[in-house]
């Protein structure tokens, strides 16, 4: 590693606890490079305006970041919840259990965690607490169940993954599913144990009328996904137009059907949704440049020689890599870390030869669950807001949810098949 | 008095017409991947430009409101050391982070010009743009835009406090 490389790792650190926003600690670390070792400065400009952030395929994030904010801003959280409570708020753990299938629903339909905390968690923190559940317990319930939102189709950080690691949108939206599935799972076995002793209250047992007419008010926002994959796998658009077209139904599901949100909320949806969006492509922007820096110094095949020479099992190379990429994410957003990292570990993963589709769930699991670890998970802030509860009781509340998360990440590593089995037995 | 009046007309005139610019580009892109399906299935003729100048609406989005987004304080920053200290060192924090940033601005933005002027002849391969105007123009405006934001932080913020508690 030349003095210069790591003058930049040193100096974006530094520059980075110094709170210099994250594209101008990366941009700036980067300067230093250029100037020692005489690259032209112009060359600037030409990496971040026609580098990453001019991939077509990118523009599905912030597409699918409308589609999630439109759903979020109408009727459609509290449809979803109502559908849960009548099809599993009987179980053991009542709302517990509503509040994850809710999640996984919503899923589909918002594509990031944070949508579905600030949306549906408010409905879902109100309605338990208001049933006698603790505090404590729907709040950590609330922020756990969130992390299925990038896993589960359609997803913003899959994009992003799919961008930097080269990769299949279509395969890694479909392998989300089983995923996001046993994360749901497991949640719910571990809220059957924890209300064992608790004794929350239940909902009655639907009767077949109930169940079939729970499906009514929620089935045209449920066929959102149904409706991208189905566009995607078929070939009829790219997985960009299957973000256009999930925005164009979600507004018309909002606006005409529903009628939730008027065409101003529709024009505010858009104005921040921009906005946000664009933090987080200067970032790709700037993290364009660190990649030249990256490959001109050959530090993927550096890193490769000292992952092979150290005879770990690619397993635990892998496992390294998530508590890496879970540190980092305690302290960054989870899409700006999955940027940061993956261009530095996507040539290793490749030479361990291990499912990068699998991969990329498991990079994306372990990145979202940023949100729910202190000292700077968004989840728990916004958790804490929602209920009243101090910042300190809230992540007390939500930690031990990361277990059965942690299981599964665990479970998938040693099983990529977990993830690779459905989009293996389609046809290409 | 009066620079102060015309300055809080011409501040929101400015942050408003760049996020309007901002929500225009996206709502853009929306339309484009749209229209993109519709004249392909619809009409049997692909757009052979929605791509390029979705993506260069993707810069234009990126750019063009990196000021306002240090104006609202929104950039992603980490805040784990920030938060611990007083309002002393908070100011000396905020001061090194001004001019960190300018200092990336600076070189940013000679950066933008030098590549647009170099690459004004050439077009874009679909659009007959100039690749200056698509891809480089909204730097330079952002990047004037951040600084313009940033010296009004820093230069008028205190002033106007004083001047309203007079």
């Amino acid at each position: 590693m030349s003095f210069s490389l790591i003058l930049v790792i040193v100096l974006f650190l530094v520059f980075l606890f110094l709170r210099v926003p994250v594209w101008a600690s990366m941009t700036t670390a980067c300067i230093s490079y250029l100037l020692i070792n005489k690259i032209p400065l112009v060359s600037i400009t030409t990496m971040m305006a026609g580098g990453g952030i001019t991939s077509y395929v990118l523009l599905a994030f912030p597409l699918y970041s409308l589609a999630g904010n439109l759903m979020n801003r109408g009727s459609v959280g509290k449809r979803i919840f109502d559908f849960s409570t009548v099809n599993v708020g009987w179980i053991r753990g009542g709302l517990g259990h509503v509040n994850v299938l809710a999640s996984m629903l919503f899923a589909g339909m918002s594509g990031t965690a944070i949508a579905d905390i600030s949306g549906l968690g408010a409905i879902e923190i109100k309605q338990m607490t208001d049933h006698g559940y603790d505090s404590e317990f729907s709040v950590g319930i609330t922020i756990a169940s969130s992390v299925v939102g990038p896993i589960i189709p359609p997803s913003t950080a899959a994009i992003v993954y799919c961008v930097i690691a080269n990769q299949s949108v279509v395969d890694l939206f479909i392998g989300g599913f089983l995923p996001g599935l046993l994360i749901g799972l497991s949640l719910m076995v571990g809220i059957y144990i924890v209300s064992g002793k608790k004794n929350y209250e239940v909902t009655k047992r639907p009767t077949i009328i109930q169940f079939i007419k729970s499906w009514g008010p929620v089935l045209p926002s449920l066929l959102t996904p149904i409706i991208i994959l189905l566009g995607m796998f078929g070939g009829i658009f790219t997985p960009t137009e299957a973000a256009g077209v999930a925005v164009i139904y979600t507004a018309l599901l909002s606006i005409v059907i529903y009628r939730d949100i008027t065409w101003k909320d529709f024009l505010i949806e858009i104005k921040n949704t921009a906005i946000f969006c664009a933090g987080i492509y200067l970032i790709i922007a700037s993290a364009s440049v660190f990649s030249f820096i990256l490959t001109r110094e050959n530090i993927s095949a550096s890193l490769l020689q000292a992952v092979m020479g150290s005879s770990l099992p690619p397993q635990v190379t892998i496992l390294l890599i998530c508590l890496v990429i879970l540190f980092l994410g305690c302290f960054l957003d989870g899409t700006t870390v999955m940027i940061l990292v993956l261009p530095i570990v996507m040539p290793i993963v490749k030479a361990l030869q291990f499912d990068l589709i699998a991969f990329g769930i498991i990079v994306i699991l372990s990145a979202v669950m940023g949100v729910m670890t202190p000292p700077f998970g968004l989840g728990l802030f916004i958790g804490s807001k929602i209920t009243g509860l101090s910042f300190g009781k809230t992540t007390k509340a939500t930690v031990p949810w990361l277990i059965p998360i942690a299981i599964c990440i665990v479970l998938m590593v040693y099983f990529p098949q977990i993830v690779s089995v459905i989009p293996n037995l389609l046809p290409n | 008095m009066k620079n102060l009046e015309l300055r809080k007309k011409i501040v929101p005139a400015v942050e408003k017409s760049l996020v309007a610019v901002d929500t225009f580009a996206l709502a853009a892109i929306v339309f484009i991947s749209i229209y993109g399906v519709v004249l392909r299935y619809v009409f049997k003729k692909p757009l052979f430009w929605g791509m390029e100048l979705s993506t260069s609406l993707a810069v234009w989005m990126t750019f063009l409101i990196s000021g306002v987004n240090y104006k609202r304080d929104i950039h992603f920053t980490v805040d784990i050391l920030y938060g611990f200290l007083n309002k002393k060192l908070k100011f000396i924090d905020d001061v090194i982070v001004a001019l960190v940033t300018l200092f990336c601005i600076g070189v940013c933005l000679y950066s933008a010009i030098i590549s647009f002027v170099k690459n004004y002849k050439i077009s874009m391969a679909a659009m007959e743009i100039s690749v200056s105007f698509t891809l480089y123009l909204p730097l330079i405006l952002g990047y004037i835009s951040y600084i313009f934001f940033m010296v009004l932080h820093f230069v008028t913020k205190d002033k106007e406090v004083k001047q309203e508690e007079v």
